[in-house]
């Protein structure tokens, strides 16, 4: 054999286990979903795999889709578009997946809706709060996630309500990157809109270690409100740094890190009571409609799960109804019949675990019926409390000082 | 941008700039006496603040203190790693020493992810949210203790190198291991105990960080890169520059961060990089090696 | 392929040959080794492993790309990641916002990535700064477009940027299949690997080689330092712009993470360095052999834990570099011999007649009686006096030598002809030109050659091309040849043509300085000790050797401590002592001069020497510091 034999043959080996496609176990519906399971943002996909094996154990418990169990495939994507890429190729055009199931950081999510919609295969996303992607009139795109202007939206109604209590002076602190400044950026318009002025904006990046000028920016301005956009990595510091600087606002946070549920375990709890820390989210575990799938969450990690586990399993969810409605009648699971099935769904809210009204989709893949929440750390910080909107609300907020 | 914000940032990022002066120090005094550019440095300081994170976890012990006692393992993974990993490499051609450096940099980090997982960890203590202040100035306490700390390290290094008779030897293995073999310094081992010792220092350097930041498996990346630029900018093999170019370094990050306020601002401390070299080629103090 | 299948570009023979040399070159193997990969790929496997070869084939382009600067001209960027992303967001921005075709925008991002890399060589390769300089320079640069496109609100900012849908075809680099994009991207990779191996084979190749074997050697050569570099990196962050601008169409969305992060640059080092660099089919074994694995890796150890495939990536990567340091390769070709790969050989004509050597074109006034004129030169390094105030003439066509003990500045003031440094203080002439401050290369071309003490030599060169690389700048290709030839047969290097440099012994290796030295057409010829350590035999012929060219009109410094040969051959003698000229004359006299002796053996030797001679010494000049 020459060199490019033994190069051919080498290759053709070590591709064997690849380009054989799994067996399909009989009756087993196996969709798959990506996921940044490993790199910087390997967190997030943990959690995914977490919340999603919940919602598989549930889902399969109660009889699975019409008696067949459900299986979903999680691929590790590193959160980076060029191996979102790849991995999409593997899944449209070998795996011939009739759906994919997204569970992935923004950048990825991105990159995933735009080879879904060409390879025209539906991607539905839960996880990405990206309104960009939305409006960007895809076909294949579903997203059952709330979005930046729906958490904008809330924020604003709450801060509003903050405003019926006494003078509000807020102010903006965020992290720099799409999750935090594309939500920041809208609630600064529907102030504005509202006429409400912003007395400081300070945004940082993930690197910053050192957050006390920032946030001593937002001191100075004399705010005492501060709408704070970031990762628990800045969040945790950015306390700190408002503990050494004796700045106590009343904190509405967006994103990941104020909704962390781990922040008492990082943060002195005392000071998160003084800043009243809440946070817009689309998941609070002491919501009624979510307890089943906290209890098995709690039982199975010893923790309550975070926002991003919840989507996830929510995300099956949907999956698991538009699976149903394609089967129901007496449809193949192809890429036509599910996006057709996806347009057709309507979840009823209190089957969700989010505080969602229902899962809707329009023609653009926007779920209508989302809606946030807002949270806040309350008893010493020992529980995470749903205080906003009334609707869904277990205790009121806590009032401006 | 007030007077005071900008006071304010300088002054964090100059107690900032006096701990990464003790990461950078280490990294340059390997590289003097072997050459080797470490690029897996801020991993094995990531190594060193995951152990002070579990020692504190189990003692409720201060950070400093856990620092201290992780001392000699550190070493210890020094001493292991120098003689698995760095020896081979001494006199190597420099793109050699980057990829062995960064694949093992990869190996530890994703080591951390199976054994930690992904999640944040700190330290909790009543000092990390207590701080001084000096008229409108704010000084963190964790972070002005862990600048004392760091510099106490860094002196007692100075000291260490001009004034016994093994800092004779590694400061003559660095001027010249050929000559410095020729008079009879044993070479090889000085270069065993500086690695071994460097590694035990970022101990230190991993106690003083964790009174008031953070540890995940990527942390390691950023002090790489910024102890290499702040050992080029101090200019290479030049010690006494290094410490310089760390303490302006934490000022001008800290500053850009503060003046720019936008997601551009960390390019400009790299440019401002590229500026003191071009004012400045042999490092801050015009001392440091041609080729 | 088998045989021997060293090509012999032979001028004149075959005006095709060079050609054909060019299709059985490393470059044309690694670019049918592409070609045969698109085959097995679209022949043999799926949609998946299609993607993945169409990026294993850009991470291929940018490995080979980054290797012109990082293997051949041996200057480590880190940079290469912010050339990449120039070259996607100049596509995707121009492209989105003004419906350019990638093809054009591709050009805006290329241009504008050869200026980054001229601003970011500048300093490092005009200052002669190390290697680690340039590299943190490099990452620096990378890290500051990351950040300063992550603020770009135009660009997307962190946000990133899409590329539009609605337009395929090959204007549009966008395609429904996949194939295109494949054919495409080996298309980029067999231009690239092409164009470089006529670039290597061309002049430049061998300044490049030159560069980075032995700096002091290639300025000595006449090669500007600061072009070579800064062409060789130019020339290869344009190149790595340009396929930035496909992944931006193929992958359809970018960020500054994706595009800019800085783990684009560490899997080019990973590639490269595991291939093996400064060969072109290095990068390419390399890429071909580590990204399927990885990729393979990443699918396979999905299912355990988290991080697992990086881990056991990293560590055969550690395993890697610690057992193969060629790279694979170097495993290859020690496997297989040489043979396999056909590296372009230069042709020098074989027993030129021993003409009278070259001139260099153009020089300066050659009947100006005084050659060399220095007055009061001086150089200090930091508080150190090296040279305290030289005053010295070189006549025309006369060989005079420089004497002194060791450390009186000798070496120093031919380092200060040569251009290595500036004088700290004083004039000096070149034929009546000022010549303090010039380059080293800049010496070179106005009439200055020199030899280095320690020998410095090419160590990947043959005796032939380091010969013929000295007569190469400002001359064509043929003409250096003819140069080459010529000087090789001179200095009796003429059998040993196609030897390693590294493998000739230390007599072989000071003649081939010299002839470095020649092959530049020197007016003045400055020699550091070209007969330290050889046999008198030896020391017999170089003398004739030097006694040769000043027949041929070349004027002669020579730096010696062999004394014989220095009263022998030199018609005057300059002696020099801590830094200062402390006698001058004829050799007969110099050897009398009391100061002299005094110098080279001490004040009490020159009493002895001056009781012995009955000489009328005068004591008060001796210097307290030489006395023992």
């Amino acid at each position: 054999m020459n060199k490019f034999q033994w190069a051919a043959a080498g290759l053709a080996f070590a591709m064997t286990p690849l380009t054989l496609s799994p067996a399909q176990a009989q009756e087993e519906i196996v969709i798959p979903s990506i996921a940044a399971m490993s790199g910087s943002v390997a967190v997030t996909g943990q959690d995914a795999q977490k919340g999603v094996e919940i919602a598989l154990e549930h889902i399969n418990a109660d009889g699975g889709i019409d008696g067949r169990p459900l299986k979903v495939q999680l691929y590790d994507t590193q959160g980076n578009p060029g191996v979102v890429r790849q991995v999409m190729e593997r899944l449209t055009r070998l795996e011939k997946a009739p759906v994919i199931l997204g569970c992935e950081i923004s950048a990825g999510t991105s990159a995933a809706a735009q080879f879904a919609e060409q390879a025209r295969v539906p991607y539905l996303n839960s996880s990405a709060v990206s309104a960009e992607l939305l409006e960007r009139g895809y076909k294949y795109y579903f997203s059952d996630q709330i979005t930046a202007d729906t958490e904008a939206a809330t924020v604003v109604e709450f801060v509003e309500n903050l405003m019926t209590q006494g003078d509000v002076v807020p102010a903006l602190l965020y992290e720099d990157s799409p999750r935090g400044a594309g939500t920041i950026e809208r609630v600064e318009a529907l102030l504005e809109e509202r006429g409400v002025e912003i007395v400081a904006s300070a945004p940082y990046t993930r690197s910053d270690r050192n957050l006390l000028p920032p946030v001593k920016r937002v001191q100075t301005s004399g705010a005492n409100v501060v709408i704070w956009a970031g990762y628990t990595e800045d969040v945790v510091a950015g306390l700190q740094a408002m503990q050494q600087l004796d700045f106590t606002p009343y904190i509405v946070g967006i994103g990941g890190g104020p909704g962390d549920v781990r922040i008492p375990q990082l943060v002195d709890q005392d000071f998160l009571e003084a800043v009243n820390l809440s946070t817009v989210d689309y998941f609070n575990p002491d919501m009624e409609r979510a307890q089943r799938f906290v209890k098995s969450y709690e039982e199975k990690h010893g923790i309550v799960p975070s926002s991003y586990a919840s989507m996830c399993y929510r995300g099956v969810y949907t999956l698991k109804a538009a699976l149903q409605t394609a089967l129901e009648a007496g449809e193949a699971l192809t890429a036509e019949t599910l996006h057709a099935a996806l347009l057709e769904i309507d979840i009823p809210g209190e089957d969700l675990i989010s505080p969602f009204e229902r899962i809707k989709f329009d023609e653009n893949g926007r779920n209508v019926g989302s809606q946030n929440l807002i949270a806040q750390w309350k008893d010493g910080a020992t529980k995470k409390v749903t205080v906003w909107p009334p609707e869904v609300a277990v205790q009121d907020p806590n009032p401006l000082k | 941008m007030s007077m005071e914000l900008l006071l304010q940032a300088a002054v964090s990022g100059f107690l900032m700039g006096g701990i990464y002066a003790l990461i950078a120090l280490a990294l340059a005094l390997v590289f003097g006496v072997m050459g080797v550019l470490n690029f897996a440095h801020g991993d094995l300081l990531m190594v060193g603040m995951y152990g002070v994170v579990l020692i504190c976890a189990a003692t409720n012990l201060s950070p400093f203190i856990a620092g201290l006692l992780i001392v000699p393992a550190m070493v210890l993974i020094g001493w292991v790693v120098f003689i698995l990993l760095i020896r081979p490499i001494v006199g190597s051609a420099p793109l050699v020493q980057a990829q062995l450096t960064i694949g093992m940099s990869f190996v530890i980090q994703s080591a951390a992810l199976l054994w930690f997982g992904a999640d944040l960890f700190n330290v909790r203590s009543e000092l990390g949210s207590s701080s001084i202040r000096l008229g409108d100035i704010v000084i963190s306490a964790p972070l002005l203790i862990g600048c004392l700390v760091a510099l106490l390290a860094s002196g007692l290094l100075a000291w260490f190198l001009s004034a016994t008779i093994w800092g004779y030897r590694i400061r003559a293995t660095a001027e010249d291991p050929v000559m410095a073999q020729l008079c009879g310094v044993p070479v090889q081992r000085v270069q065993r105990w500086v690695f071994a010792g460097a590694t035990g220092s970022l101990a230190i350097a991993a106690g003083c960080l964790m009174a008031f930041y953070h540890v995940t498996p990527v942390v390691g990346l950023q002090f790489s890169v910024l102890s290499l630029l702040i050992v080029v900018l101090g200019g290479l093999g030049d010690l006494r520059g290094a410490m310089v170019a760390a303490l302006v370094l934490g000022v001008a990050e800290a500053m850009t961060s503060a003046i720019f306020n936008s997601a551009s601002a960390p390019a400009a401390l790299y440019i401002l990089f590229g500026a003191a070299l071009l004012l400045r080629p042999h490092g801050l103090l015009g001392r440091g090696a041609t080729v | 392929m088998s045989g021997s299948s060293k090509t012999v570009a032979r001028p004149g023979r075959n005006r095709w040959a060079p050609f054909i040399g060019l299709l059985r070159s490393e470059g044309a193997v690694a670019a049918l080794l592409v070609w045969v990969v698109v085959a097995i790929t679209l022949a043999f496997l799926n949609a998946y492993w299609v993607s993945v070869v169409v990026m294993m084939l850009v991470w291929c382009y940018l490995c080979t790309a980054w290797n012109l600067i990082g293997g051949y001209v041996g200057q480590v960027s880190f940079g290469h990641g912010a050339f990449f992303g120039v070259g996607a967001y100049g596509t995707a921005y121009l492209s989105t916002t003004h419906g350019i075709s990638p093809w054009l925008s591709m050009l805006v991002g290329m241009a504008l990535s050869a200026v980054l890399a001229v601003i970011a060589g500048y300093i490092p390769f005009r200052r002669n700064l190390s290697h680690l300089v340039f590299a943190l320079l490099t990452l620096a640069l990378a890290y500051a477009v990351f950040y300063g496109v992550s603020g770009v609100r135009a660009l997307g900012g962190t946000n990133g940027m899409f590329m539009p849908l609605d337009t395929t075809g090959l204007a549009a680099m966008r395609f429904q299949d996949l194939w295109p994009y494949l054919i495409v991207v080996a298309v980029f990779n067999t231009v690239l690997l092409l164009v470089l191996q006529v670039l290597l084979n061309s002049r430049y190749g061998f300044i490049w080689r030159a560069t980075r074997d032995n700096e002091a050697a290639a300025a000595a050569s006449g090669i500007n330092l600061l072009k070579s570099k800064q062409l060789a990196f130019a020339i290869s962050a344009a190149a790595t712009a340009a396929v930035g601008g496909f992944y931006a169409q193929f992958v359809g969305f970018i960020d500054p993470h994706s595009a800019l992060g800085v783990h684009v640059i560490i899997q080019i080092l990973l590639f490269s360095v595991v291939g093996g660099t400064g060969t072109l089919l290095g990068p390419v074994v390399g890429t071909f052999a580590l990204f399927p694995l990885g990729e393979i890796m990443r699918v396979e150890l999905m299912s355990l834990e988290a991080g697992s495939h990086q881990l056991v990536y990293g560590a055969a990567l550690v395993v890697v570099i610690l057992l193969l340091p060629g790279g694979l390769i170097g495993l290859l070709r020690r496997a297989m011999g040489r043979r396999w790969f056909s590296s372009f050989k230069l042709f020098v004509p074989e027993g030129a007649a021993a003409e009278p050597l070259p001139r260099r074109r153009g020089s300066v006034a050659e009947n100006h009686e005084k050659v060399l004129v220095a007055e009061g030169v001086g150089r200090d390094f930091g508080g150190v006096v090296a040279l305290r105030s030289v005053d010295l003439e070189v006549r025309r066509g006369e060989i005079l030598g420089l004497i002194g003990p060791n450390g009186a500045g000798k070496t120093t003031f031919f380092n200060l002809l040569g251009g290595t440094f500036p004088p700290s203080r004083g004039r000096m002439e070149l034929f009546g030109q000022g010549i303090g401050g010039l380059a080293p290369h800049e010496c070179t071309h106005r009439g200055i050659a020199r030899t280095f003490q320690i020998t410095q030599t090419f160590g990947t060169f043959t005796v032939a091309e380091a010969v013929f690389t000295a007569a190469l700048p400002e001359r064509t290709f043929d003409e250096a040849r003819e140069i080459a030839a010529q000087v090789l047969a001179r200095v009796g290097l003429d059998v040993r043509r196609d030897v390693s440099c590294a493998e000739l012994t230390l007599s072989e290796q000071r003649r081939l300085e010299i002839a470095r030295a020649l092959a530049t057409g020197p007016s003045l010829l400055l020699l550091d000790e070209v007969m330290a350590g050889l046999t008198p035999t030896e020391v017999t012929s170089v003398i004739a050797l030097i006694r040769g060219l000043r027949a041929d009109g070349i004027t002669v410094v020579i730096i010696e401590h062999v004394m014989h040969a220095v009263m022998e051959l030199c018609d005057r003698i300059v002696v020099l002592d801590a830094g200062e000229v402390i006698a001058e004359g004829l050799p007969a006299e110099v050897s009398r001069d009391h100061r002299v002796i005094e110098a080279y053996l001490g004040k009490r030797a020159q009493q002895v020497a001056a009781a012995a001679a009955s000489d009328n010494a005068d004591r008060q000049g001796g210097r307290a510091d030489d006395d023992v």
